[in-house]
């Protein structure tokens, strides 16, 4: 059961030396109850993925082509008093920094509540005990629910931020990088708090971040992307077992692993200058299997075994 | 801070070419008779002895006589101050309105035209000298349309005739319930109180709209935003209340400023604030005048930033003092 079905995205943003084309034809699809993962080197075009998906681009950025089907309507199409329905309560979004995600002049109480007032019309008392709820279940202490931002850690502020997707009950949740900017431990809690948050709300979950070995403890499947575009998507198993992208297998090898004293590894070179891509594969300069055709034709995105897409030219027979 | 001020004043204002006396009585008086009034007013004593002296005054309250008129000065001094309190109050009721929506409009609509008329408007007020904009009104509102006056403050007819409860004329009149009074005064304050309030609203509308762009791409904005709330929320609640410290900072600065007399502008429109009798006084090197209303000013900042502080700590609460 398909709940979010991105068909050929592109989006844009215009710079005063050019315009960047962050997202340049992005096809996926998030199912019920699923939680996807999105990983890429930062710069890849995640972030823009997700505020693309909620409509809140920066002024610069742009929709230039695509489809959003979310539940049947095209997102893309819908005016932004629509979107405003849309936002928070049927998608909602947390984001990499929980330091600054919240309102420094606000309580945190109130940053839940105000949320079910706007969506739900709730009363201010029936909203607060709402948020009350909504905080404790993701583990903030009654008593501290009416601090300040200032006054809570990064890690409960950002269950502050899940709370307020708790309370409004979405369909579809988008993390971007929600643990990074958190110590190991913290980022463990988190963790458990999103899959819970998957298994009792049945909530969908496009889980952005940079580093593949956290979205194999939480993704049904995972999505590589590189320099706005597809690299490969399959399950969790298809990615790390069956991996057909070489730049999959470089993300693989630069994983740290337990007991190996070996110098970490790192794939060679930077990723692209956004202003002026390479031509044809974008991963060929930094591609150890590149070959002449790699540099010319952009390859398509094809399905190799079911559910595992690649766009690689050594795959395409 | 109060102090360093004073001690430079003091300094300054000895350092300064002209002597106060010889501008009291005029060139031609016998030596013998200024080395009297010389005397008479300690300027005959060492420096050091003057500056301890005028400090241990000030301490118990006491401005001492004037150099000039060899009179106390105080009521003049306090009246002068209440009419400038009065044109700086009308003016930043002008000024707060205008300014905050030049920075919202310019922050708002930033890069479309609207908002580059906003701009020219905030450039226009920082280049264009404040009593170039009093002669125009005077010249558009006073001559040729013949509506206001082109002299500002309370008049006198009006000052001296109403029973005087706070001493600030324009209240007085309203508390004796004299109306007609009342109107005079405020036809009298239109013209200075638009003149400055338009050019301070040029200040207020460039902070606001640096402030409120900044906090307008913060985390928490786009935070909001992702959580569909409605834009006036957002625009209130997240964008202006915390945009809303460097722009109190900024009215209390000017505040301040005009509390100290805004001498252009009061010169242009002969307005008996504290500006012009500072002027005065710095004109005739009445030494013991420009102390005291510098001392004045002086204590009008610091109380104005201590005002600032509360507030600070009342709209942000990760400061606690
Ligand atoms: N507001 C913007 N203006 C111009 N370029 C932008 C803007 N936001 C992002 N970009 C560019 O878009 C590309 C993708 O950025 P982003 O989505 O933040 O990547 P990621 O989240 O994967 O690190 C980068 O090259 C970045 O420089
Ligand atoms: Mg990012």
């Amino acid at each position: 059961m398909t709940l979010l079905e991105v068909k050929n995205l592109k989006v844009e943003f215009v710079t005063v030396s050019g315009s960047v084309k962050a997202i340049d034809g992005v096809s996926f699809t998030v199912n019920r109850g699923e939680v996807v993962g999105v990983v890429g080197e930062s710069g890849s075009g995640k972030t823009t993925l997700g505020l693309a998906i909620l409509k809140i681009l920066p002024l610069n950025g742009r929709i230039v082509s695509g489809e959003i089907i979310f539940d049947g309507r095209d997102l893309v199409k819908l005016s932004e008093e629509d979107m405003t329905k849309v936002r928070g309560k049927e998608i909602s979004m947390i984001f990499q920094d929980p330091m600054t995600s919240l309102n420094p002049t606000m309580r945190i109480v109130d940053h839940v509540a105000e949320a079910l007032i706007v969506h739900y019309r709730l009363s201010k008392e029936e909203a607060r005990s709402k948020a009350i709820e909504a905080l404790t279940a993701v583990g903030i202490p009654e008593n501290r629910v009416l601090d300040y931002p200032h006054q809570l850690s990064g890690g409960m502020r950002q269950r502050v931020m899940i709370a307020i997707s708790y309370a409004l009950k979405p369909k579809l949740l988008i993390a971007d990088e929600p643990t990074t900017a958190l110590d190991v431990i913290v980022q463990d809690q988190i963790l458990d708090l999103l899959k819970e948050l998957r298994n009792r709300q049945k909530t969908s979950i496009l889980f952005i971040t940079h580093d593949l070995s956290v979205v194999a403890d939480i993704a049904d499947r995972v999505i590589i992307m590189y320099a706005g575009k597809i690299m490969e998507i399959g399950s969790v198993e298809q990615i790390y077992y069956s991996t057909l992208h070489p730049y999959t297998q470089g993300l693989l090898k630069s994983i740290p692993k337990i007991g190996s004293n070996s110098d970490l590894y790192t794939i060679p070179g930077n990723p692209p200058d956004m202003l002026n891509p390479p031509p044809g594969c974008r991963f060929h300069p930094r591609c150890p299997f590149a070959e002449e055709k790699c540099r010319k034709e952009n390859p398509p995105l094809v399905e190799v075994s079911e559910g595992h897409y690649v766009a690689c030219w050594r795959c395409v027979k | 801070m109060v102090l360093i001020l004073l001690t430079l004043v003091f300094f300054i204002l000895r350092i300064l070419p002209g002597d106060p006396v010889r501008v009291a009585v005029g060139p031609k008086l016998p030596p013998e008779y200024v080395k009297k009034i010389c005397h008479e007013l300690g300027l005959d004593k060492p420096i050091m002895v003057q500056y301890f002296d005028y400090l241990w005054s000030l301490l118990h309250g006491d401005f001492g006589k004037s150099l000039i008129t060899r009179r106390s000065f105080a009521n003049e001094l306090i009246d002068r101050f209440k009419a400038s309190v009065e044109l700086a109050i009308a003016s930043i009721i002008v000024a707060i309105p205008l300014g905050l929506f030049i920075g919202d409009v310019s922050a708002k609509y930033e890069g479309s035209p609207l908002a580059h008329l906003a701009r020219l408007f905030t450039v226009a007020t920082y280049s264009i000298p404040v009593f170039w904009l009093g002669i125009i009104f005077q010249v558009v509102f006073g001559i040729w349309l013949g509506i206001l006056p082109i002299t500002g403050g309370p008049p006198p007819m009006v000052k001296y005739s109403v029973r005087a409860i706070t001493g600030f004329t324009t209240l007085d009149c309203l508390l004796n319930g004299d109306f007609i009074g009342f109107a005079e005064c405020i036809r009298h304050l239109i013209l200075p109180a638009v003149t400055l309030g338009v050019v301070i609203s040029g200040i207020i509308g460039k902070v606001s709209r640096n402030a409120l762009v900044e906090v307008m791409h913060l985390d928490y904005v786009t935070a909001a935003k992702a959580r569909g709330l409605p834009e006036k929320i957002i625009h209130d609640k997240y964008i202006f209340r915390n945009a809303l410290i460097p722009i109190i900072t900024i009215i209390g600065l000017q505040l301040a400023l005009l509390l100290g007399g805004a001498i252009l502008t009061e010169t242009t429109f002969d307005y008996p604030g504290l500006g012009t009798y500072l002027k005065d006084a710095v004109l005739s090197r009445d030494y013991t005048v420009v102390q005291a209303a510098v001392t004045l000013y002086a204590i009008m900042v610091a109380v104005i930033s201590f005002i600032v502080d509360i507030i600070y700590a009342f709209l942000d609460p990760r400061i606690r003092y």
